[in-house]
């Protein structure tokens, strides 16, 4: 592993202390003088046409300022993607999923806006709803979306190689269903909104945002002003996990509710809203054929989905591309088709969350993978490293592996389990232990615009201010970056300040999901610490009468050889006071420069990002037979990140994905009953706790991957896609039964238990 | 969600708590700690016009043991004290126990005995050891005072068999049975911070044979109240109890389950759980009683 100075050390989160401390403030804690409290009203049926909306009496009551409807905002619609502008902000004439906003109300205080809500008087004409995505589908179904014919969203398509021929050299084929419901982001801080127009029809908005550029642009062709004319300021953002990219009726209601006030108005959703709004992880019906050879070698697959994305189209077809990504990685599949469908239903909006549109299909891959590999006799460790993808292998959709430490991720997690001492011996006991692996694209282009840009200021006493546009959402930018730069400078990292957060400061950054803000912000960080040094050396060489690459900069200063010239702060100085540089600024861009969109006329065929991360996962679970009760005792994983730019923000990735894909794979599910969420609280709603969190031992496999920033990939998303699988395959070691429905609750394995002990008897 | 308005009365001592409780009946409710009462409220489940709080009323939250009165639990004793008492652990372990069982440490430091009782849902995890114990409430009125078996106390879902102006202000437990034992058995959904699926308690005191002197078993979650398996201790009563045994009570307490199914859990998984957890329950009850004999 090669050693850096600052790179790859566990550095502390630079947000950490003032996060401990209680200093670091989220946008409920911004008051502004005059400000008002909004509330938003929202439907309580799922499918209706909204015949009127009596706002008099609440616009009566003492203390409100300011009530609007979906006629006071322009009539233009929004969405995350130029194919997914589907949306008004605030629904006009139809309702189409119980909590989809109507109205809303700024008072002087919450209770009096609270009240106000109740005085609205929504009239509906209830129309025919439909819930299922496959009845939805069907010729006669209730049409939700007047451009869409049988409520089909959006589809995808792929066709690779010819899979019924593969299915016919075959030795063995099988197809199953899986099923995974909808789950929440979970964040700890709500979505929130502070706006504020000023005399010059100015939008200032402070939101809790994964994507703040997005947001503007969103507001910007909303309200048909500039961009300039448009200020989003992300503050400490309390989580994101997917659910904070895309605008919501938080923002527009605040800056609605501002513009009509005349005043600025913070709107702060509730665990209600939340429950009814939040964009949550998409729910996703998945069928999958595969044909292997005796061996375990996959011939071919076919994966065929269907997702309920509630009546809009929100992130658009990335989520259903996704999936299919998930089957192209991380293992060879040399025919494969693959046929998508985002449907429309009367639900909440299905959207992104960490591993989006992924970790469904690979638990339902590496579920399967375990029924094959049992059916031929083989070992789940011997099956996953005869299929995994290897340095240099192209995949059929063109996904290019330069490297991939896969195989070693595999063999050093199942040594260091004990697997082969493990694996289906303590079934008498309950207990079982299962693998299952994963990957990720590190950034994946899905857009135009994917470009990272990065500044680097000066101070006059040489310290480093770094401008970047990425939102550090608790992963840890602003510590990575700042690594970075200090790596590049040879100076340490406290010499350097992070500025972010604002769109009329830093420059354009799409935002932080998809696994893309290490690879392509730090890379952009680099460039510009790179031209940085390059602005400092150059006339200090000539001063020294050596050539600029003879100059090393390294422990805070300039060395020749090994002789240390003068410190970074005398160089800076140097530079600073001669007549042609004076002031210091940097920058530096990055787009990686071997990625292609995956063009729909050539069959989604494209190597979509500068590189993949990979893992593997194996855990151990305890089962009461009786209850169905699981316990999961040690998850033992490794991880194929590159380099690991900070090893505890790594750690803290790996156990945080863990926790998530716990929760996913044995509690959490968002209950819905035609159209209403049943579980609308963290009390039925049942995220893991501490008392829950296993054991945990994560290994990295050093890859260093040639386009990432010191050798780095994406950490996270490639890690929490695989635990599914790997705890579903646990619980079959241990029960011999399989659950194809996440979550894989007590009460399914106890109904499984029974029905493979009657099918036993009869 | 926000409190709807209402108003905060603070009585100095008990007879005053129950007088304000008589004068506006149906329209006022009775705060101790508040962790089941205020959501109710911002949910507008209800919506009380008055708030009798008894956090004033001095020495309320005592937990006290006096060899010939037994264990006495204030109604300001919190979860929290409960489980960490030396006196209940020395006692009456079991309840200690279940208070661990129970909420977060938070919600634990608010969180009153008494509160979880007379909020008198079906999950209620303190009323299944209690009930085991043989406890009795002490309701004060506006009138003369009475002490109720817990027993009769749960009517219907939030139902109590509390009269107009009525407060229970001590809960009080007896000394166990000698060469007695109990436990309360909680299966959640995760580890921690959970509600119960469902809960069993059981209490068995053995005789100097070995045999099943006397057998408590009460259940939460199984009904529309916490109830006991009455037919199933039958079964257990006066016996030996062998495996077969503990099979022919287990499936007497499945039947005589009232479970229904919810998004929580449905009626049959519920009913498993009783049977198992009955089983257990008995079987754990019993190796502590055999303890506490020697």
């Amino acid at each position: 592993m090669q050693e850096y100075s600052v790179v790859g050390k566990r550095v502390p989160n630079v947000d950490s202390r003032v996060k401990v401390t209680g200093e670091a403030t989220y946008v409920d804690d911004l008051v502004l003088p005059g400000m008002l409290v909004g509330k938003v009203l929202r439907s309580t049926v799922a499918h209706a046409r909204i015949v009127s909306i009596d706002t008099s009496a609440a616009e009566k009551l003492p203390g409100v300022k300011a009530v609007v409807t979906g006629k006071d905002a322009p009539n233009v619609k929004v969405g995350w993607l130029r194919g997914s502008r589907d949306r008004l902000p605030l629904t006009r004439d139809k309702v189409r999923f119980i909590g989809e906003a109507i109205a809303a109300v700024a008072a002087m205080d919450e209770d009096t806006a609270e009240e106000a809500l109740g005085l609205i008087k929504v009239q509906y004409e209830e129309l025919p709803a439909v819930f299922d995505p496959v009845k939805a589908m069907k010729d006669g179904a209730p049409r939700i979306q007047d451009d869409a014919k049988n409520n089909i969203a959006l589809e995808r398509h792929w066709n690779y190689g010819d899979v019924e021929k593969g299915f016919r050299e075959s030795d063995y084929v099988r197809e199953d269903t899986f099923y995974t419901p909808s789950f929440l982001c979970g964040y700890m801080e709500p979505n929130a909104a502070v706006a504020q127009w000023d005399a010059n029809g100015k939008l200032t908005t402070w939101v809790s945002s994964q994507a703040p550029f997005f947001l503007r642009r969103e507001l910007s062709l909303l309200y048909s002003i500039p961009q300039g004319k448009v200020r989003v300021i992300n503050r400490f953002v309390g989580g994101g996990f997917g659910g904070k990219c895309e605008i919501c009726d938080v923002h527009v209601s605040a800056s609605l509710l501002a513009r009509k006030a005349g005043r600025p108005v913070k709107v702060v959703y509730t665990t209600e809203d939340e429950f009814a709004v939040q964009p949550r992880r998409i729910p996703s019906t998945m069928t999958l054929k595969t044909g292997v050879k005796k061996d375990g070698a996959i011939v071919a697959q076919t994966s065929s989905i269907v997702t309920d994305g509630g009546p809009y189209r929100s992130v658009g077809g990335v989520t259903i591309y996704n999936h299919g990504l998930a089957n192209m990685i991380p293992y060879r599949i040399p025919n494969f088709k693959f046929d998508a469908f985002r449907v429309f239903t009367n639900n909440q909006v299905g959207m992104a969350k960490r591993g989006h549109g992924q970790i469904q299909m690979r638990y339902a891959v590496e579920s399967q993978m375990d029924m094959i590999a049992e059916a031929l006799g083989i070992d789940p460790v011997d099956i996953r490293l005869k299929n995994a993808l290897k340095p240099g292998e192209v995949t059929v959709n063109g996904l290019r592996m330069r490297t991939s430490g896969l195989v070693e991720a595999i063999e050093g997690a199942a040594r260091r389990s004990g697997w082969k001492q493990k694996r289906g011996k303590g079934r008498a006991q309950g207990r079982g232990i299962g693998i299952s692996c994963g990957g990720f694209a590190c950034g994946p282009k899905i857009a135009s615009l994917t470009d990272s840009g990065a500044i680097i200021k000066v101070n006059e006493d040489a310290g480093i201010v770094v401008y970047t546009g990425a939102s550090d959402i608790g992963q840890g930018s602003n510590t990575v970056v700042t690594q970075v730069v200090a790596e590049v400078l040879g100076i340490g990292p406290e010499e350097i300040s992070v500025v972010t957060g604002d769109t009329d400061v830093t420059p354009f950054e799409p935002g932080t999901y998809g696994s893309r803000v290490s690879w392509y912000m730090c890379n952009a960080a680099i460039k510009a610490a790179e031209d940085l040094r390059r602005q400092i050396v150059e006339p200090v060489a000539s001063k020294l009468e050596v050539k600029p690459e003879e100059i090393v900069l390294r422990n805070g200063g300039l060395y020749v050889g090994e002789r240390r010239a003068m410190s970074f702060a005398e160089a800076v100085r140097a530079v600073q006071v001669s007549s042609e540089k004076g002031i210091l600024i940097a920058k530096g861009t990055y787009y990686p420069p071997d990625v292609e969109w995956p063009d729909p006329a050539n069959n989604y065929y494209g190597n979509i990002a500068g590189g993949y991360s990979f893992s593997a996962q194996i855990a151990e679970v305890e089962v009461d037979r009786e209850t169905g009760q699981v316990k999961l005792l040690k998850v033992t994983a490794g991880d194929d990140i590159g380099y690991p730019l900070n090893e505890m923000l790594a750690e803290g990735q790996a156990e945080g994905s863990i926790s998530m894909g716990q929760g996913e794979t044995m509690y959490e599910n968002i209950i819905v009953s035609n159209g209403r969420v049943m579980n609308p609280s963290l009390v039925d709603y049942k995220l893991p706790t501490v008392m829950d969190t296993p054991e945990m031992d994560v290994t990295h496999v050093i890859t260093n991957e040639p386009g990432g920033p010191f050798g780095a990939k994406e950490v996270g998303e490639g890690f929490i896609v695989s635990i599914p699988g790997a705890i579903a395959n646990a619980i079959h070691d241990a029960t011999g039964v399989w659950i194809k429905e996440l979550p894989i609750t007590p009460e399914k394995i106890v109904k499984a238990l029974e029905a493979k002990e009657k099918e036993g008897k009869s | 969600m926000r409190l709807p308005s209402f108003e905060y009365l603070e009585p100095k001592t008990i007879r005053e708590a129950c007088k304000l409780l008589a004068k506006y009946g149906p329209e006022a409710r009775v705060l101790a700690g508040g962790t089941d009462l205020l959501p109710k409220m911002k949910s507008k489940e209800i919506t009380p016009r008055y708030l009798i709080a008894l956090k004033s009323i001095e020495g309320l939250d005592y937990i006290d043991y006096q060899p010939g009165k037994g264990l006495r639990i204030g109604a300001l004793a919190t979860l929290e004290s409960v489980r960490n008492s030396p006196v209940v652990k020395e006692r009456c372990p079991v309840l200690g126990e279940t208070a661990s069982l129970m909420a977060s440490t938070q919600v634990r430091n608010l969180a009153t005995v008494a509160g979880n009782i007379c909020n008198a849902v079906p999950s209620a995890d303190m009323a299944p050891p209690l009930m085991v114990l043989g406890a009795k409430l002490r309701v004060s009125s506006p009138g003369k005072g009475r002490l109720a078996p817990i027993q009769d106390f749960f009517q219907g879902p939030g139902q109590t068999a509390l009269g107009a102006g009525e407060i229970v202000t001590e809960i009080v437990v007896p000394n166990p049975l000698p060469k007695s034992g109990s436990v309360y058995l909680k299966h959640t959904v995760r580890q921690a911070m959970d509600l119960a699926l469902l809960g069993a308690a059981t209490m068995v005191a053995l005789d100097g044979k070995g045999a099943c002197k006397d057998v408590r078993i009460a259940l939460a979650t199984a009904a529309p109240t916490p109830i006991r398996a009455l037919r199933a201790e039958e079964v257990l009563r006066g016996k030996v109890i062998d495996d077969a045994l503990l099979a022919e009570a287990s499936a007497a307490a499945v039947e005589e389950a009232r479970p229904r199914s919810s998004v929580r859990a449905s009626e049959s998984y519920r009913r498993k759980l009783v049977g198992v957890l009955v089983s257990r329950g008995i079987a754990q009850a019993m190796s502590r009683a055999r303890a506490a004999g020697r």
